[in-house]
């Protein structure tokens, strides 16, 4: 009877310690699956959590038109708490003892505490904070794992669109300047919510595309005398018979070399860059992207069959690396560096630090020149480069890097980080966030004057031109740290695009010479419910994909217009063509907004 | 005598050795191509994919020298050195009474007490509960949660209660008959008869300690200064940048030639105090951790 009563005492327990970590917002569990029930509760969370403070904020929201009397008070101080992910600066722990989060914190009478979790361990604290409730007044959502607009819904943030011309009058104008329609239409959702301060504004500098394909032109200057005789007439490859003149050449020097392992061109696991790269010439992305108007999963498009068609040939001439299938989905993975470092790869996946010269040894008789590549047009399928994809874009990138002000944010508090924030809106905040200090206040900073840049970052010469300090120009010193990387506001990128090297100018013109026409927008979401329908599709028809791209390519699998149409209705039954109807209907919206 | 080899044995001893041998140069293997890249040059070893037998290009202590001047690594050596010396002292004192306690037969709470030990051996409360409790103790971004909560461990408790409950009662009720009280028994007479369960206690409890940095990611986030080693290691190893372990000049486009020597220094540096202390802890494992040996 004794054993029996403790069994049943044991079940319980056990039965209540399942339901233990089931809390309103356990992250890891509910939020993903994105289902209506949690919607709801989360719903009535945010309308108790916030009741009180909604009715005080709805008050600010609406009077502010008034005028003058809505501008904050700055003779009350403020403590006001900052989740933000880990800081890899050198000359500070946390980005409280920033040298322009002090200043700010002074200027504004605040005290921004920021909540830094160690690297790595990012995810574990936000979801951690939104478990338990105790949310800080305001947070960085890169590692949220859901929407804004989720989280909103989820009572965690709160709508910051009544308050935007009030109190960060600057950010409102930079939302509604015709010049950034692209980003309004990202951070406002279809019923007018803007739930988010972005920490990626842009001052209409056009962003510069960070990687792409590059290849060795010094294997080819040896190859050909440096009069290399691409069939399309040009100095570099252009064309899909280019690459494959240069691709031969590239392994007619490396079997000559007897290398213990080497690759004409290295592609990543799955057989195609999912940004892009290549496929852009054969008219189809790697993933959605827009023609027409209408949206496409690229690898079920018949230009995916023609670029499979055309990787198989060059895998069975031993262009491609031989072992590609088998590495991780990372594009810098070790082994794949071996390869590329080591001066045993032709073509590869490479970034604006690694051109030119910049990966020779020539301690050990390795020089490399190193020059980017545009995606090969296939001519022989009428493909002219009217068809355009950047995928590594540096410019604005949606719903990433911003800020939300939570649920248990007081008034008072919400507006003063407002007004901190929107200070970095500001000509002279922009430089301050981008850059750092120059002139008085770089003199009178105790790390500035530790660094010896008591002259500041930068100045302007009496010509009038933006100069950087040496140090921070040659990376001696760490300059992202002391100005305001991830903090909310807009960057001053004109004077330091000014100061780029010639060689990543040079690249970007080539990386992105196809244009983004095609690019399916950042701003363009799926609602939490389309989410999850999505995230079921996906996982489905990516795993088969995967599966079968690399087969395709090494030939484990015939690729004939049949089998690839196979492959094809494969994908629509795992919900490819669901998943473009959902992706087509969140570009409509995206659109009207 | 002498058993003479049968044909048979010699190619079982030869696949048997072979065999061992195999596994221990998969187990060696490892760590040896990371002792080896961590004195490698920087740059060749980027150009090198395989196993390492012995160190590329020049050889280089220069990864080293930049991870021992780093104040973070100092630091967080001296905070695992100081939680593991109180986890295996204090921790071991306060596993090896609890678990005498609950081996007493006339201890009227024995049964109590022990389900109420083997219950937090099956059940927990989770993350959130923790962490909320934890934070309502005061313990977020104090030092003391990486000397408080995770001091005993059920498990250890219960290995010492079979170890002293597989000791004669002859021992405790001589000692009785002389005069002595509990705590002369416990720490005079029982002690030294498992000495071998506390060695393997101490050497979980080292080895724990020292590889852990959980706890101190979820509730040190803003006391860097109390962080263990192991948390910098896994900083540093993640974020695919060592340009807070470099300083000055070495900044200027060493980084990223310097960023793999530096993570296979940094693994060598944390790992190598454990390695050295484990061949001379390893000979009380056997009769420790065999719970069903006649002891005494």
């Amino acid at each position: 009877m004794k054993k029996r009563a403790l069994t049943v005492l044991l079940t319980a327990a056990m039965t209540m310690s399942l339901f233990a970590g089931c809390g309103n917002g356990d992250k890891d569990s509910g939020s993903q699956a994105g289902d209506s029930s949690q919607a709801d509760s989360g719903a009535q969370s945010r309308e108790s959590a916030g009741e009180g403070e909604a009715d005080s904020r709805e008050e600010a929201g609406s009077g502010d038109e008034a005028g003058e009397s809505s501008a904050d008070d700055l003779s009350q101080h403020r403590e006001i708490s900052a989740w933000l992910y880990a800081d890899d600066y050198k000359y500070f722990g946390s980005r409280d003892e920033s040298p322009l989060v002090k200043y700010l914190n002074e200027k504004f009478n605040c005290t921004v505490t920021f909540q830094q979790p160690p690297v790595g361990s990012e995810t574990d604290s936000f979801n951690l904070m939104l478990g338990s409730s105790e949310y800080t007044d305001v947070m960085e959502l890169t590692y949220s794992i859901d929407s804004p607009a989720t989280l909103y819904e989820d009572g965690v943030i709160i709508d910051l669109a009544p308050y935007l011309e009030t109190y960060m009058p600057n950010y409102y104008a930079w939302l509604n300047d015709p010049a950034h329609e692209e980003e309004r239409r990202a951070l406002y959702d279809d019923e007018g919510h803007c739930f988010v301060i972005t920490a990626e504004a842009g001052d209409g500098t056009p962003s510069l595309v960070w990687g792409g394909m590059v290849y060795r032109k010094d294997i080819i200057d040896t190859m050909t005398g440096g009069s290399p005789a691409y069939p399309s007439g040009n100095q570099e490859p252009v064309t899909v018979a280019d690459w494959e003149y240069m691709l031969e050449l590239m392994k007619q020097y490396f079997d000559a070399a007897n290398l213990a392992d080497s690759a004409a061109l290295i592609l990543p696991y799955q057989g195609y860059f999912p940004t892009g790269e290549l496929l852009n010439g054969f008219g189809v992305g790697g993933g959605f992207y827009v023609e027409d108007g209408q949206v496409h999963y690229g690898p079920t498009e018949q230009g995916f069959y023609n670029y499979l068609v055309k990787m198989h040939e060059w895998y069975e001439k031993g262009y491609i690396y031989q072992d590609f299938a088998s590495r991780t989905n990372d594009l810098f993975y070790q082994p794949n560096s071996a390869l590329t470092y080591g001066g045993s790869a032709g073509v590869f996946f490479g970034g604006y630090w690694q051109l030119e010269e910049k990966m020779s040894m020539p301690d050990y008789g390795l020089n490399m020149m190193v020059k980017a590549l545009p995606s090969p047009l296939d001519a022989e399928h009428g493909e002219n480069g009217d068809f355009g994809i950047i995928g590594m874009d540096g410019g604005f990138s949606g719903t990433s890097g911003v800020w939300g002000v939570s649920t248990a944010c007081s008034m008072e508090n919400m507006i003063r980080f407002m007004t901190w924030s929107d200070y970095m809106f500001t000509e002279e905040g922009s430089m301050m966030k981008k850059y750092g200090f120059t002139g008085e206040l770089a003199a009178a900073d105790s790390l500035y004057q530790e660094l010896g840049l008591e002259k500041g970052i930068y100045w302007f010469d009496e010509n009038g031109n933006f100069v950087q300090d040496e140090r921070i120009v040659s990376g001696e010193i760490e300059g992202m740290g002391l100005g305001g990387n991830r903090l909310p506001g807009m960057n001053a990128n004109k004077w330091g695009y000014a100061l780029t090297e010639q060689s990543w100018l040079d690249a970007d013109k080539v990386w992105a010479s196809l244009g983004k026409e095609n690019n399916y927008p950042n701003g363009a979401t799926l609602t939490a419910q389309e989410s999850a329908s999505f995230t079921d599709y996906y996982n489905k028809f990516q795993d088969y994909s995967n599966s079968m791209i690399p087969k395709f390519i090494m030939g484990t699998e015939e690729l004939t217009e049949e089998s690839f149409g196979a492959y094809v209705a494969q994908m629509n039954e795992y919900g490819v063509q669901e998943s473009v109807k959902l992706y087509q209907a969140a570009y409509e919206r995206y659109l009207n907004r | 005598m002498i058993e003479k080899n049968s044909p048979g044995r010699i190619v079982f001893n030869i696949m048997n050795y072979g065999f061992m041998a195999l596994f221990a140069v998969a187990c060696i293997a490892p760590i040896w191509h990371v002792a080896m890249a961590s004195i490698s040059e920087p740059r060749v070893l980027m150009g090198t994919s395989g196993v390492l037998w012995k160190p590329v290009g020049d050889l280089t202590m220069k990864g080293y020298q930049l991870v021992l001047k780093n104040a973070n690594i100092l630091t967080g050596y001296g905070n695992t050195i100081l939680y593991v010396a109180w986890n295996a002292v204090v921790g071991t004192v306060c596993t090896m009474v609890a678990g005498f306690l609950v081996s007493r037969k006339d201890f009227k709470l024995q049964i109590p007490l022990l389900l109420f030990i083997m219950f937090t051996m099956m059940f927990s409360g989770g993350l959130i509960p923790t962490y909320q409790v934890t934070r309502m103790l005061g313990l977020i971004n104090n030092r003391l949660v990486m000397m408080i909560p995770g001091l005993m461990n059920a498990f250890y408790i219960v290995m010492m209660k079979s170890a002293f409950e597989q000791l004669s009662p002859s021992y405790e009720e001589s000692a009785k008959l002389d005069g002595a009280g509990p705590l002369t028994i416990l720490f005079r007479i029982l002690m030294p008869l498992v000495k071998a369960n506390i060695a393997v206690i101490v050497m979980f409890s080292v080895v724990m300690t020292w590889n852990s940095w959980y706890p101190a990611s979820i509730y040190l986030p803003k006391a860097r200064e109390y962080w263990p080693l192991q948390l910098f290691m896994r900083e540093i190893l993640i974020q695919n940048d060592t340009a807070k372990i470099l300083t000055g000049a070495d900044a200027a486009a060493k980084a990223d030639m310097t960023k793999n020597l530096v993570k296979y220094c940094v693994t060598i540096v944390g790992t190598l105090p454990v390695l050295c202390a484990y061949p001379f802890a390893q000979r009380y494992f056997v009769q420790g951790a065999t719970l069903g040996g006649v002891k005494g």
